[in-house]
């Protein structure tokens, strides 16, 4: 089944370092575009943590080919969406656009990686959009929830800095700085650019020849990072801060296994088993069972570092330390091997399934496989189905035992006394 | 998209609607049914929406853990909501597991049992997410905007999931009236609509289809009578405790219909020019050139009844009086000139993208595919939508 992902996909490096991936897909007459860098907020430092994120806004303020303003114009006279995204690991970049607009995508992709021209009054300006995108994130509950979250898992790598960055930062960094970071991190062998859809392949793969062989690496380009694994905490550890919500939101879990481990497919198999959907073991204990929880979600994140297991909800403040409680029985059973076979199966079950909604939208497939190829390895990824199948009973003991001993639990509770009774 | 839809009005009454999509091994299925808060008497309100948590929570052979467990084994996903003006049930499975799934849906259509404690715990669980549109800045001022718009009594001044008062009184009671009025086929309405899409073909969906569905229990549905409107016209200023400040325009503006179509469509092509993307008016003019804001946009709801077209911003508290002359300056464009015709060619052009890229999953087509025929449109308006808009265009140049 997983041949569906890897029909008619090219994979090669330029000679400069650029990996590419080329997918043909050709259910509907629409391609995607993506640029994925190798930089995030991992890639920071105190002094100019936020600055990636900033860039990413910037590199669409106009480039050496393209006015300000034009490429978005560009994108969407076609039917077009364009649109970025920094996380912690990466920034990408991304055009979903109908056929007839994939040479001008490419293009846009190599100008925004590559000829970014950084207009001193537009940094000036931008700086207070990224500020008010800054107050918007503290006014959300779920994204302070997953500052304060985030905050007790990383203490002493860079993923303990929040993507969106610091205030003082955002309104002190010049254009200097913006213009040195671009070149130490944009580099070609730090990229890869992925197309899905319906291409022809000769056409598109003379454009990329043309458009992105001729850069050679970046000089002071950057490839080190400090050490991204955390020490495992030797203790649980809690924070609970008062906030603006009608309920108590928390978000509590662990560091898991790094990026490649084996382990990550027990973590992926265990997060269903626990969370996914209303059959899985939390839904029906917390919201069904006992009527715990208002919402519970749980998921396994991989990362270049550690990966994440989470389990968050929204309940009633009181109800708290029950659900707490619960949640830890439930990695107890684990931990003692109680899971049924059938509980397994369905798992895989749903993993499988899963597969082919992935593969629905040329999006979906472009971001599957260019996260693969950048940080893990295609030739894993066509391996996915069957280590997922492997995971046993066992290796889900393990580890749990291994890493979830201690939860990490932080939570928002509401700051007045509620009129409301329930 | 493509094309290939078929419709049949099937002898059980049930409009199906399907298309052949055998790439992958996945089917959907989505019902749509003719029950909405637009038909809720007000001390109802919010009664679909219960109706629909607690109908896949049990029925006369099923308990509410055996239902998702059925389903979630085979790696598929179920789900039953409700909104102003229809509700839906919507399934997505692997497609050799089809028949099971219908064979579920059926039960649950005919055989629902509604446990008081499934209607307690949902009850808690929608009251709960009333009071948490307190949260976000963006609900609190649209629930301040509405009522104004419409006047407390319409159903789209208040939240399609009831309000805190009628939600904490309606009974297991309500919920099975309510039931029986919606749950059954009005010849007159064509009122349920199934809608298939995936790797299942024709005769044998339509099969199964009837072999689980053999007959439905006639109802007849309320009429939809024109609802007064209690506009009331000026700002409302609100005090509250975010870092941010938010500021919202509403106006009336035209329900879905044959007779309103060309005000309907041109104010969907105002709405993608105003506000949708990178290249539109309002984030070019307020976040690119002004840097007023992170967030910048316009939406207009399809709805049957009168509906509404809002213009939102949010920004820093001390940017507000030169962001409303901004819009404002934008509204009184708009009245007094024309959009040029090369902007509207690319305007057009957009939306056909946008409606192509959200054409990509067998869920999204399904939802379509009956979208248009609930809205009395026919399931063909899907593909001539965009014609339409195209067509509409070019008699205003």
């Amino acid at each position: 089944m997983e041949s569906i992902l890897f029909k008619d996909l090219k994979l090669y490096k330029l000679d400069n370092g650029l990996t590419v991936i080329l997918k043909r897909y050709t259910r509907l007459p629409i391609i995607s575009a993506q640029l994925w860098v190798a930089v995030g907020s991992i890639c920071e430092t105190d002094e100019n943590n936020g600055i990636s994120h900033f860039l990413e806004h910037l590199v669409f303020k106009g480039t050496q080919g393209y006015k300000m303003g034009e490429i978005s114009k560009i994108v969407e006279d076609y039917g077009g969406v364009i649109n970025a995204g920094t996380a912690k690991d990466f920034t990408m970049y991304f055009v979903d656009i109908p056929r007839e607009g994939v040479k001008e995508a490419i293009n846009i992709l190599h100008e925004l990686g590559y000829s970014a021209a950084f207009p001193e009054e537009e940094v000036e300006k931008e700086r207070s959009v990224v500020i008010e995108e800054i107050k918007r994130a503290e006014d959300s509950p779920e994204s302070v929830l997953f500052d304060n979250f985030n905050s007790l898992l990383f203490v002493e790598t860079p993923y303990r800095y929040r993507i969106l960055g610091k205030v003082e930062n955002i309104s002190s960094l010049r254009k200097e700085d913006i213009v040195k970071y671009y070149k130490e991190w944009y580099s070609p062998e730090n990229m890869a650019l992925t197309v899905v859809g319906d291409i022809d392949f000769g056409e598109v793969e003379e454009l990329i020849a043309a458009l992105f062989g001729k850069y050679r690496p970046q000089e002071g380009r950057k490839t080190t990072l400090p050490c991204l694994l955390e020490t495992l905490p030797k203790s649980e550890n809690r924070l609970i801060k008062k906030y603006k919500v009608q309920h108590l939101y928390f978000l509590c879990g662990f560091l898991g296994a790094e990026i490649n481990s084996k382990e990550q497919y027990s973590g992926e198999v265990l997060s269903i088993i626990l969370g996914k959907g209303r059959s899985s073991r939390l839904y029906k204990t917390l919201r069904e069972e006992k009527k715990l929880v208002y919402f519970i979600d749980c998921g396994f994140y991989p990362q270049r570092g550690n990966s994440i297991f989470y389990i968050g909800g929204v309940c009633h403040h009181k109800n708290f330390e029950k659900v707490l409680h619960e949640i830890r029985v439930q990695f107890e059973r684990i931990k003692n091997g109680d899971i049924a076979q059938e509980e397994l199966n369905k798992a895989k079950e749903i993993v499988k399934t899963s597969w082919y909604f992935n593969v629905e939208t040329v999006h979906s497939q472009g971001n599957l496989l260019s996260w693969w190829a950048m940080f893990k390895n295609i030739n894993e990824l066509k391996n996915y189905i069957s280590n997922i199948e492997n995971t046993s009973i066992d290796d889900l003991k393990e580890f749990v035992a291994k890493y979830g001993q201690h939860l990490l639990i932080s939570a928002l509770q509401p700051e007045k006394r509620l009129f409301f009774i329930f | 998209m493509k094309d290939g839809a078929t419709r049949e009005f099937l002898p059980n009454g049930i409009t199906f609607i399907h298309r052949y999509n055998p790439e992958l091994p996945i089917v959907a299925a989505t019902m749509f049914l003719k029950m909405g808060s637009i038909y809720e008497p007000t001390k109802i309100s919010g009664v679909s929406n219960l109706l629909q948590s607690t109908i896949i929570k049990g029925t006369s052979s099923r308990s509410a853990a055996e239902i998702s467990e059925e389903i979630e084994s085979v790696g598929g996903t179920i789900k039953a909501d409700s909104t102003y003006d229809y509700s839906e049930i919507s399934i997505s499975i692997s497609s050799k597991y089809f028949e099971k799934s219908i064979e579920i849906l059926a039960d649950i259509f005919y055989n629902p049992v509604f446990p008081q404690e499934e209607i307690i715990k949902e009850k808690l669980i929608t009251l709960a997410e009333i009071k948490s549109r307190q949260e976000h800045i963006h609900d609190v001022a649209e629930d301040i905007l509405l009522p104004n718009l419409y006047g407390r009594e319409h159903p789209y001044s208040k939240l399609d999931i009831g309000t805190y008062s009628t939600v904490k009184s309606i009974s297991r009671k309500d919920i099975i009236t309510w039931w029986r009025k919606f749950y059954g086929i009005d010849k007159n309405a064509r009122n349920i609509i199934l809608s298939v899409v995936g790797d299942v073909e024709f005769d044998a969906a339509r099969d199964v289809v009837l072999k689980y569905f053999p007959q439905l229990s006639p109802v007849a549905l309320p009429a939809l009578g024109k609802i007064r409107i209690d506009q009331k016209e000026g700002t409302i200023r609100v005090k509250k405790h975010f870092k941010q400040a938010y500021l919202m325009y509403g106006y009336p503006a035209p329900e879905i219909s044959r007779e309103s179509i060309k005000e309907y469509l041109s104010l969907k092509i105002l709405n993608t020019y105003l506000g949708s993307g990178m290249s539109s008016k309002l984030f070019e003019l307020l976040r690119e050139k002004n840097a007023l804001c992170y967030e910048t946009s316009s939406y207009y709801p399809t709805r049957l009844l009168s509906s509404h077209f809002v213009i939102y911003i949010g920004l820093d508290g001390t940017k507000i009086d030169i962001a409303k002359k901004n819009i404002e300056d934008i509204i009184s464009d708009l009245k007094t000139q024309k959009i040029e015709n090369e902007e509207l060619e690319k305007v057009k052009k957009k939306i056909r993208g946008q409606y192509l890229l959200d054409h990509q999953t067998n869920m999204r087509q399904a939802w379509y595919l009956g979208y248009w025929e609930i809205l009395g449109f026919g399931y063909e308006y899907d593909r001539e939508f965009v014609t339409h808009i195209y067509v509409f265009l070019q008699k205003i140049y």
